[in-house]
Protein backbone atom coordinates (compact mmCIF):
# COMPACT_ATOMS: atom_id res chain seq x y z
CA UNK A 1 0.00 0.00 0.00
CA UNK A 2 1.67 3.34 -0.88
CA UNK A 3 1.89 5.64 2.20
CA UNK A 4 -0.58 8.52 2.57
CA UNK A 5 0.59 11.88 1.42
CA UNK A 6 1.92 14.63 4.47
CA UNK A 7 3.87 17.97 4.50
CA UNK A 8 7.08 17.11 5.45
CA UNK A 9 8.85 19.94 7.69
CA UNK A 10 12.56 19.13 9.19
CA UNK A 11 12.64 21.82 12.42
CA UNK A 12 16.75 22.20 13.67
CA UNK A 13 15.75 23.32 17.11
CA UNK A 14 13.69 22.13 19.82
CA UNK A 15 11.79 26.11 20.07
CA UNK A 16 11.32 25.56 16.10
CA UNK A 17 9.94 22.06 16.62
CA UNK A 18 7.40 23.17 19.55
CA UNK A 19 6.04 26.03 17.45
CA UNK A 20 5.26 23.75 14.92
CA UNK A 21 3.37 21.49 16.80
CA UNK A 22 1.61 24.44 18.16
CA UNK A 23 0.67 25.47 14.49
CA UNK A 24 -0.40 21.61 13.42
CA UNK A 25 -1.34 20.64 17.07
CA UNK A 26 -2.92 17.12 16.12
CA UNK A 27 -2.78 17.24 12.37
CA UNK A 28 1.10 16.61 13.08
CA UNK A 29 2.97 13.61 13.65
CA UNK A 30 6.28 13.25 15.24
CA UNK A 31 8.66 11.73 13.33
CA UNK A 32 11.94 10.35 15.67
CA UNK A 33 13.66 7.09 14.00
CA UNK A 34 10.64 6.23 12.67
CA UNK A 35 10.83 2.42 13.15
CA UNK A 36 7.17 2.42 14.48
CA UNK A 37 5.47 5.14 12.65
CA UNK A 38 6.98 4.57 9.20
CA UNK A 39 4.79 1.12 9.08
CA UNK A 40 2.02 2.41 10.41
CA UNK A 41 1.85 4.82 8.08
CA UNK A 42 2.35 2.18 5.41
CA UNK A 43 -0.36 0.15 6.71
CA UNK A 44 -2.56 3.30 6.55
CA UNK A 45 -2.75 3.22 10.47
CA UNK A 46 -1.78 6.52 10.74
CA UNK A 47 -2.93 9.35 8.59
CA UNK A 48 -1.02 12.72 9.52
CA UNK A 49 -1.31 15.85 7.30
CA UNK A 50 2.18 17.28 8.59
CA UNK A 51 5.25 14.68 9.45
CA UNK A 52 7.54 16.83 11.76
CA UNK A 53 10.76 15.22 11.49
CA UNK A 54 12.77 16.09 14.72
CA UNK A 55 16.21 13.90 13.77
CA UNK A 56 17.80 17.04 13.29
CA UNK A 57 17.56 18.23 16.95
CA UNK A 58 21.86 16.91 17.67
CA UNK A 59 20.54 18.50 20.85
CA UNK A 60 18.46 15.98 22.04
CA UNK A 61 20.33 12.84 21.15
CA UNK A 62 22.86 12.54 24.09
CA UNK A 63 23.26 10.24 26.89
CA UNK A 64 24.42 11.83 30.25
CA UNK A 65 25.51 10.68 34.02
CA UNK A 66 23.32 13.12 35.83
CA UNK A 67 24.66 12.83 39.60
CA UNK A 68 24.88 9.02 40.14
CA UNK A 69 21.76 8.98 37.71
CA UNK A 70 21.21 9.54 34.15
CA UNK A 71 20.04 11.84 31.51
CA UNK A 72 19.04 10.65 28.29
CA UNK A 73 17.74 12.44 25.43
CA UNK A 74 15.26 11.64 23.16
CA UNK A 75 16.88 10.40 20.20
CA UNK A 76 19.27 8.44 21.79
CA UNK A 77 19.05 5.32 19.72
CA UNK A 78 18.38 1.57 21.00
CA UNK A 79 21.33 0.42 20.16
CA UNK A 80 23.41 3.59 21.52
CA UNK A 81 21.50 2.37 25.11
CA UNK A 82 22.66 -0.85 24.55
CA UNK A 83 26.12 -0.34 24.20
CA UNK A 84 26.52 2.78 26.21
CA UNK A 85 29.36 2.03 28.71
CA UNK A 86 27.85 4.75 31.08
CA UNK A 87 24.34 2.76 31.01
CA UNK A 88 25.79 -0.39 31.63
CA UNK A 89 27.36 0.66 34.30
CA UNK A 90 25.05 3.15 35.80
CA UNK A 91 21.74 1.56 34.88
CA UNK A 92 22.28 -2.04 33.24
CA UNK A 93 18.58 -2.97 33.58
CA UNK A 94 18.43 -0.16 30.64
CA UNK A 95 21.02 -1.58 28.63
CA UNK A 96 19.14 -5.08 28.97
CA UNK A 97 15.92 -3.51 27.80
CA UNK A 98 17.21 -1.82 25.08
CA UNK A 99 19.16 -5.14 23.81
CA UNK A 100 15.74 -7.01 23.62
CA UNK A 101 13.94 -4.51 21.27
CA UNK A 102 13.31 -5.81 17.54
CA UNK A 103 16.75 -6.73 15.82
CA UNK A 104 19.68 -4.60 15.50
CA UNK A 105 18.37 -3.17 12.34
CA UNK A 106 15.35 -1.20 14.60
CA UNK A 107 18.04 -0.74 17.08
CA UNK A 108 19.90 1.00 14.86
CA UNK A 109 17.41 3.87 13.79
CA UNK A 110 14.53 3.70 17.09
CA UNK A 111 14.71 5.97 19.79
CA UNK A 112 13.76 6.10 23.50
CA UNK A 113 11.82 9.41 23.31
CA UNK A 114 9.83 7.40 20.20
CA UNK A 115 9.49 4.58 21.90
CA UNK A 116 7.58 6.15 25.21
CA UNK A 117 5.56 9.06 23.57
CA UNK A 118 4.11 5.90 20.86
CA UNK A 119 3.87 3.96 24.42
CA UNK A 120 2.87 -0.02 23.09
CA UNK A 121 1.69 -1.98 25.69
CA UNK A 122 4.19 -4.86 25.01
CA UNK A 123 7.02 -2.15 24.75
CA UNK A 124 10.42 -2.92 26.86
CA UNK A 125 11.20 0.92 28.03
CA UNK A 126 7.76 2.03 29.64
CA UNK A 127 8.32 -1.74 31.84
CA UNK A 128 12.26 -0.19 32.54
CA UNK A 129 11.39 3.23 33.27
CA UNK A 130 8.71 1.81 35.91
CA UNK A 131 10.71 -0.52 37.44
CA UNK A 132 13.45 2.50 38.11
CA UNK A 133 11.00 5.08 39.04
CA UNK A 134 12.54 7.39 36.29
CA UNK A 135 11.31 10.73 35.13
CA UNK A 136 9.93 11.83 31.68
CA UNK A 137 10.79 15.70 30.85
CA UNK A 138 8.57 17.27 28.20
CA UNK A 139 8.41 20.76 26.46
CA UNK A 140 5.60 22.76 25.57
CA UNK A 141 4.38 26.40 25.48
CA UNK A 142 3.99 26.39 28.85
CA UNK A 143 7.40 25.45 29.35
CA UNK A 144 9.17 22.14 30.35
CA UNK A 145 7.36 19.48 32.76
CA UNK A 146 8.93 16.56 34.47
CA UNK A 147 6.18 13.45 35.02
CA UNK A 148 7.07 10.49 36.87
CA UNK A 149 6.90 7.06 34.97
CA UNK A 150 4.05 6.07 36.52
CA UNK A 151 1.65 8.86 35.59
CA UNK A 152 2.99 8.85 32.19
CA UNK A 153 1.88 5.65 30.80
CA UNK A 154 -1.87 6.07 31.09
CA UNK A 155 -3.02 3.12 28.49
CA UNK A 156 -2.70 1.62 25.07
CA UNK A 157 -1.06 4.22 23.33
CA UNK A 158 -1.57 6.97 25.44
CA UNK A 159 0.79 8.97 27.24
CA UNK A 160 0.19 12.34 29.61
CA UNK A 161 1.94 13.96 26.86
CA UNK A 162 -0.48 16.49 25.42
CA UNK A 163 -0.70 16.95 21.32
CA UNK A 164 1.46 20.51 21.83
CA UNK A 165 4.00 19.03 24.23
CA UNK A 166 7.43 16.58 22.95
CA UNK A 167 9.18 14.31 24.94
CA UNK A 168 12.61 15.97 25.11
CA UNK A 169 14.30 13.81 27.61
CA UNK A 170 14.44 10.77 30.38
CA UNK A 171 16.14 10.77 33.46
CA UNK A 172 16.85 7.95 35.56
CA UNK A 173 17.74 7.91 39.49
CA UNK A 174 21.32 6.75 41.16
CA UNK A 175 20.40 3.20 41.75
CA UNK A 176 22.19 2.02 44.78
CA UNK A 177 24.35 -0.88 43.90
CA UNK A 178 23.12 -2.96 47.10
CA UNK A 179 20.13 -3.05 44.42
CA UNK A 180 19.69 -6.04 42.16
CA UNK A 181 17.90 -5.87 38.94
CA UNK A 182 16.94 -8.35 36.60
CA UNK A 183 14.82 -7.61 33.06
CA UNK A 184 13.40 -10.30 30.90
CA UNK A 185 10.14 -11.50 28.40
CA UNK A 186 8.77 -14.31 26.82
CA UNK A 187 8.90 -13.72 23.02
CA UNK A 188 7.63 -16.40 20.59
CA UNK A 189 10.62 -15.79 17.97
CA UNK A 190 13.16 -13.29 19.04
CA UNK A 191 12.81 -9.65 18.10
CA UNK A 192 9.02 -10.21 18.55
CA UNK A 193 6.47 -7.97 20.93
CA UNK A 194 7.00 -9.27 24.29
CA UNK A 195 4.03 -11.65 26.07
CA UNK A 196 5.42 -10.51 28.94
CA UNK A 197 8.02 -8.36 29.43
CA UNK A 198 9.19 -8.31 33.41
CA UNK A 199 11.23 -5.60 35.09
CA UNK A 200 12.56 -5.91 38.58
CA UNK A 201 14.61 -4.08 41.56
CA UNK A 202 15.29 -6.45 44.78
CA UNK A 203 17.13 -4.69 47.77
CA UNK A 204 18.53 -6.91 50.23
CA UNK A 205 19.12 -6.29 53.89
CA UNK A 206 21.11 -9.46 54.58
CA UNK A 207 18.42 -12.11 53.87
CA UNK A 208 15.65 -10.52 54.12
CA UNK A 209 13.76 -8.23 51.49
CA UNK A 210 13.96 -4.18 52.23
CA UNK A 211 12.99 -3.05 48.30
CA UNK A 212 10.47 -4.15 45.73
CA UNK A 213 9.67 -2.86 42.33
CA UNK A 214 8.17 -5.45 40.29
CA UNK A 215 6.82 -3.40 36.35
CA UNK A 216 5.05 -6.22 33.77
CA UNK A 217 4.46 -5.32 30.43
CA UNK A 218 2.85 -7.50 27.50
CA UNK A 219 0.30 -8.62 29.42
CA UNK A 220 -2.48 -6.14 29.38
CA UNK A 221 -3.59 -2.70 28.28
CA UNK A 222 -0.47 -0.50 29.59
CA UNK A 223 3.14 -1.82 31.56
CA UNK A 224 1.78 -1.38 34.92
CA UNK A 225 3.62 -1.82 38.78
CA UNK A 226 2.65 -4.55 41.03
CA UNK A 227 2.49 -2.37 43.90
CA UNK A 228 0.43 -5.28 46.21
CA UNK A 229 2.87 -7.68 45.34
CA UNK A 230 5.57 -5.26 46.08
CA UNK A 231 4.36 -4.37 49.41
CA UNK A 232 3.59 -8.36 50.28
CA UNK A 233 7.30 -8.78 49.65
CA UNK A 234 8.94 -6.14 51.60
CA UNK A 235 10.45 -8.11 54.59
CA UNK A 236 10.15 -11.73 53.78
CA UNK A 237 12.78 -13.45 53.74
CA UNK A 238 15.25 -14.10 50.53
CA UNK A 239 14.16 -17.63 49.25
CA UNK A 240 12.96 -19.71 46.26
CA UNK A 241 9.88 -19.97 48.41
CA UNK A 242 9.37 -16.25 48.67
CA UNK A 243 10.10 -15.56 45.04
CA UNK A 244 8.11 -18.45 43.81
CA UNK A 245 4.82 -16.73 46.25
CA UNK A 246 5.56 -13.74 45.04
CA UNK A 247 5.09 -14.33 41.02
CA UNK A 248 1.74 -16.33 41.95
CA UNK A 249 0.83 -13.05 43.33
CA UNK A 250 1.65 -11.02 40.75
CA UNK A 251 -0.22 -13.36 38.24
CA UNK A 252 -3.12 -12.39 40.06
CA UNK A 253 -2.30 -8.81 40.26
CA UNK A 254 -2.01 -8.06 36.17
CA UNK A 255 -5.01 -7.20 34.42
CA UNK A 256 -4.19 -9.72 31.76
CA UNK A 257 -5.83 -9.89 28.19
CA UNK A 258 -6.27 -12.41 25.52
CA UNK A 259 -5.44 -11.52 22.10
CA UNK A 260 -4.09 -13.82 18.94
CA UNK A 261 -0.99 -13.73 20.36
CA UNK A 262 -1.98 -15.49 23.79
CA UNK A 263 -4.56 -16.52 26.26
CA UNK A 264 -5.07 -14.26 29.37
CA UNK A 265 -4.55 -17.63 31.30
CA UNK A 266 -1.18 -18.07 29.66
CA UNK A 267 -0.35 -14.73 30.06
CA UNK A 268 -0.85 -15.30 34.05
CA UNK A 269 0.59 -18.57 34.15
CA UNK A 270 4.09 -17.31 32.41
CA UNK A 271 3.90 -13.96 34.37
CA UNK A 272 4.10 -16.12 37.85
CA UNK A 273 7.66 -18.18 36.24
CA UNK A 274 8.73 -14.90 35.03
CA UNK A 275 8.44 -12.74 38.28
CA UNK A 276 10.00 -15.65 40.01
CA UNK A 277 12.81 -16.28 38.02
CA UNK A 278 13.12 -12.30 38.00
CA UNK A 279 13.29 -12.12 41.73
CA UNK A 280 15.90 -14.75 41.75
CA UNK A 281 18.14 -13.48 39.26
CA UNK A 282 17.90 -10.00 41.04
CA UNK A 283 18.60 -11.09 44.27
CA UNK A 284 21.56 -12.99 43.41
CA UNK A 285 22.76 -9.68 41.61
CA UNK A 286 22.64 -8.01 45.70
CA UNK A 287 26.45 -7.67 46.45
CA UNK B 1 -1.49 18.60 -1.78
CA UNK B 2 1.95 17.33 -0.16
CA UNK B 3 5.03 19.67 -1.12
CA UNK B 4 8.00 17.88 -2.98
CA UNK B 5 11.49 17.48 -1.06
CA UNK B 6 14.55 18.13 -2.93
CA UNK B 7 17.01 15.59 -1.59
CA UNK B 8 20.83 14.72 -2.58
CA UNK B 9 21.59 11.06 -1.70
CA UNK B 10 24.99 9.37 -2.53
CA UNK B 11 24.29 5.89 -3.44
CA UNK B 12 27.23 3.47 -4.04
CA UNK B 13 29.59 6.95 -4.40
CA UNK B 14 27.17 7.80 -7.32
CA UNK B 15 25.51 11.57 -6.41
CA UNK B 16 21.64 11.09 -6.62
CA UNK B 17 20.02 14.63 -6.95
CA UNK B 18 15.94 14.45 -6.79
CA UNK B 19 12.81 16.15 -6.03
CA UNK B 20 10.48 13.54 -4.10
CA UNK B 21 7.46 13.12 -2.38
CA UNK B 22 8.06 13.32 0.96
CA UNK B 23 5.89 9.87 1.65
CA UNK B 24 8.73 8.03 -1.15
CA UNK B 25 10.45 5.42 1.02
CA UNK B 26 14.20 5.38 0.90
CA UNK B 27 13.46 1.68 -0.90
CA UNK B 28 11.29 3.60 -3.30
CA UNK B 29 14.20 6.33 -3.86
CA UNK B 30 16.48 2.95 -4.54
CA UNK B 31 14.43 1.60 -6.80
CA UNK B 32 12.36 4.09 -9.19
CA UNK B 33 15.03 6.99 -8.89
CA UNK B 34 17.97 5.26 -8.94
CA UNK B 35 16.56 1.93 -10.60
CA UNK B 36 18.67 -0.06 -8.44
CA UNK B 37 16.04 -2.76 -8.20
CA UNK B 38 18.17 -5.33 -6.03
CA UNK B 39 16.89 -3.91 -3.22
CA UNK B 40 13.52 -5.36 -2.58
CA UNK B 41 10.35 -4.40 -0.90
CA UNK B 42 8.41 -7.37 0.72
CA UNK B 43 6.57 -6.58 4.08
CA UNK B 44 6.57 -2.71 4.56
CA UNK B 45 7.25 -3.49 8.40
CA UNK B 46 10.79 -3.89 8.92
CA UNK B 47 10.30 -7.66 9.34
CA UNK B 48 11.34 -9.28 6.05
CA UNK B 49 14.62 -7.27 6.08
CA UNK B 50 15.09 -8.28 2.20
CA UNK B 51 15.55 -3.82 1.99
CA UNK B 52 18.53 -4.04 3.89
CA UNK B 53 21.16 -1.17 2.95
CA UNK B 54 23.63 0.65 4.59
CA UNK B 55 23.41 4.28 5.90
CA UNK B 56 26.46 5.56 6.26
CA UNK B 57 27.79 2.58 7.25
CA UNK B 58 25.05 1.32 9.24
CA UNK B 59 22.37 -1.82 8.44
CA UNK B 60 18.99 -0.30 8.14
CA UNK B 61 15.47 -1.53 7.26
CA UNK B 62 14.91 1.10 3.63
CA UNK B 63 11.11 0.13 3.90
CA UNK B 64 11.34 1.89 7.56
CA UNK B 65 13.11 5.37 6.73
CA UNK B 66 12.18 8.01 4.00
CA UNK B 67 14.39 8.93 1.55
CA UNK B 68 13.59 12.44 2.63
CA UNK B 69 15.41 11.22 6.03
CA UNK B 70 18.24 9.76 4.09
CA UNK B 71 19.33 13.46 2.51
CA UNK B 72 23.00 14.11 2.68
CA UNK B 73 23.43 10.12 3.62
CA UNK B 74 25.81 7.69 1.58
CA UNK B 75 24.12 4.67 1.02
CA UNK B 76 25.32 1.34 0.02
CA UNK B 77 22.82 -1.43 -1.85
CA UNK B 78 23.66 -4.67 -3.34
CA UNK B 79 24.68 -3.54 -6.51
CA UNK B 80 27.48 -1.31 -4.82
CA UNK B 81 29.59 -4.77 -3.71
CA UNK B 82 30.57 -6.26 -6.40
CA UNK B 83 34.09 -4.67 -7.92
CA UNK B 84 33.97 -2.67 -11.38
CA UNK B 85 34.22 -5.33 -14.13
CA UNK B 86 31.80 -7.15 -12.02
CA UNK B 87 33.82 -9.57 -10.00
CA UNK B 88 31.34 -11.06 -7.22
CA UNK B 89 32.01 -9.60 -3.66
CA UNK B 90 33.91 -12.07 -0.87
CA UNK B 91 30.43 -12.64 0.90
CA UNK B 92 28.37 -13.11 -2.79
CA UNK B 93 30.88 -15.83 -3.96
CA UNK B 94 30.57 -17.99 -0.56
CA UNK B 95 26.97 -17.42 -0.88
CA UNK B 96 26.58 -19.11 -4.28
CA UNK B 97 29.84 -21.62 -3.43
CA UNK B 98 27.55 -22.67 -0.61
CA UNK B 99 24.75 -23.13 -1.68
CA UNK B 100 22.50 -20.47 0.31
CA UNK B 101 20.71 -18.60 -2.38
CA UNK B 102 17.43 -20.45 -3.05
CA UNK B 103 14.89 -18.40 -4.74
CA UNK B 104 16.71 -15.10 -4.38
CA UNK B 105 14.70 -12.93 -2.67
CA UNK B 106 15.78 -12.64 0.59
CA UNK B 107 19.39 -12.58 -0.83
CA UNK B 108 20.56 -8.86 -1.30
CA UNK B 109 18.75 -8.22 2.59
CA UNK B 110 21.03 -11.04 3.89
CA UNK B 111 24.13 -10.24 1.94
CA UNK B 112 23.82 -6.01 3.42
CA UNK B 113 23.07 -7.66 6.91
CA UNK B 114 26.30 -9.90 6.37
CA UNK B 115 28.42 -7.40 5.23
CA UNK B 116 27.48 -4.52 7.70
CA UNK B 117 28.62 -7.85 10.46
CA UNK B 118 31.67 -8.10 9.06
CA UNK B 119 32.77 -4.86 8.88
CA UNK B 120 32.18 -4.33 12.27
CA UNK B 121 33.04 -8.35 13.63
CA UNK B 122 35.46 -9.87 11.11
CA UNK B 123 35.47 -12.92 12.71
CA UNK B 124 32.13 -13.51 14.16
CA UNK B 125 30.84 -16.54 16.06
CA UNK B 126 27.95 -18.81 15.01
CA UNK B 127 25.87 -17.38 17.85
CA UNK B 128 26.82 -13.79 16.39
CA UNK B 129 26.25 -14.61 12.85
CA UNK B 130 23.03 -16.13 13.69
CA UNK B 131 21.49 -12.94 16.23
CA UNK B 132 22.98 -10.56 13.12
CA UNK B 133 21.09 -12.92 9.95
CA UNK B 134 17.30 -12.80 12.80
CA UNK B 135 16.86 -9.29 11.07
CA UNK B 136 16.16 -11.21 7.55
CA UNK B 137 13.83 -13.64 7.01
CA UNK B 138 14.66 -16.57 4.08
CA UNK B 139 10.94 -18.39 3.09
CA UNK B 140 13.06 -21.33 1.18
CA UNK B 141 14.61 -22.10 5.14
CA UNK B 142 17.79 -22.02 3.84
CA UNK B 143 19.53 -20.85 7.60
CA UNK B 144 22.24 -23.52 7.50
CA UNK B 145 23.70 -22.68 4.08
CA UNK B 146 23.46 -18.82 5.08
CA UNK B 147 25.34 -19.35 8.47
CA UNK B 148 27.59 -21.33 6.21
CA UNK B 149 28.36 -18.77 3.85
CA UNK B 150 28.85 -16.02 6.56
CA UNK B 151 31.05 -18.05 7.95
CA UNK B 152 33.64 -19.14 4.94
CA UNK B 153 33.39 -15.05 3.95
CA UNK B 154 34.90 -14.20 7.28
CA UNK B 155 37.86 -16.39 6.40
CA UNK B 156 38.22 -15.05 2.93
CA UNK B 157 37.88 -11.76 3.67
CA UNK B 158 40.36 -12.20 6.92
CA UNK B 159 43.16 -13.30 4.48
Amino acid sequence: MPVPEFDYLRPHSLSDALALLQEYGERAKILAGGQTLIPALSMGLSRPDVLIDIGGISALRHIDADGDGLVIGALARHRELEQSATVKERCPLLAAAAALIGHSHVRNRGTIGGSIAHADPAAEYPVALLALEATVELAGPTGPQAVPADQFFLGPFTTAARPDQLVTAVRIPALDPTVGWDFRELVMRSGDFALVCVGVLVGLDGQRVTRAAIAVGGVGPTATRLRKTEAALVGQGASSETWRVAGEAAAREIAATGDVSATADYRRATTAVYVEEALHAAASRVR
Amino acid sequence: MARDVRVSITVNDLPYERTVRPNMLLAEFLRQECGLTGTHLGCHQGICGSCTVLVDGEPVKACLQLAVQAAGSSVTTIEGLAAAGGALHPIQAAFVAHGAVQCGFCIPGMIMTAKALLDGNPRPTVDQIRAELANNLCRCTGYVKLVRAVEAAALVLAK
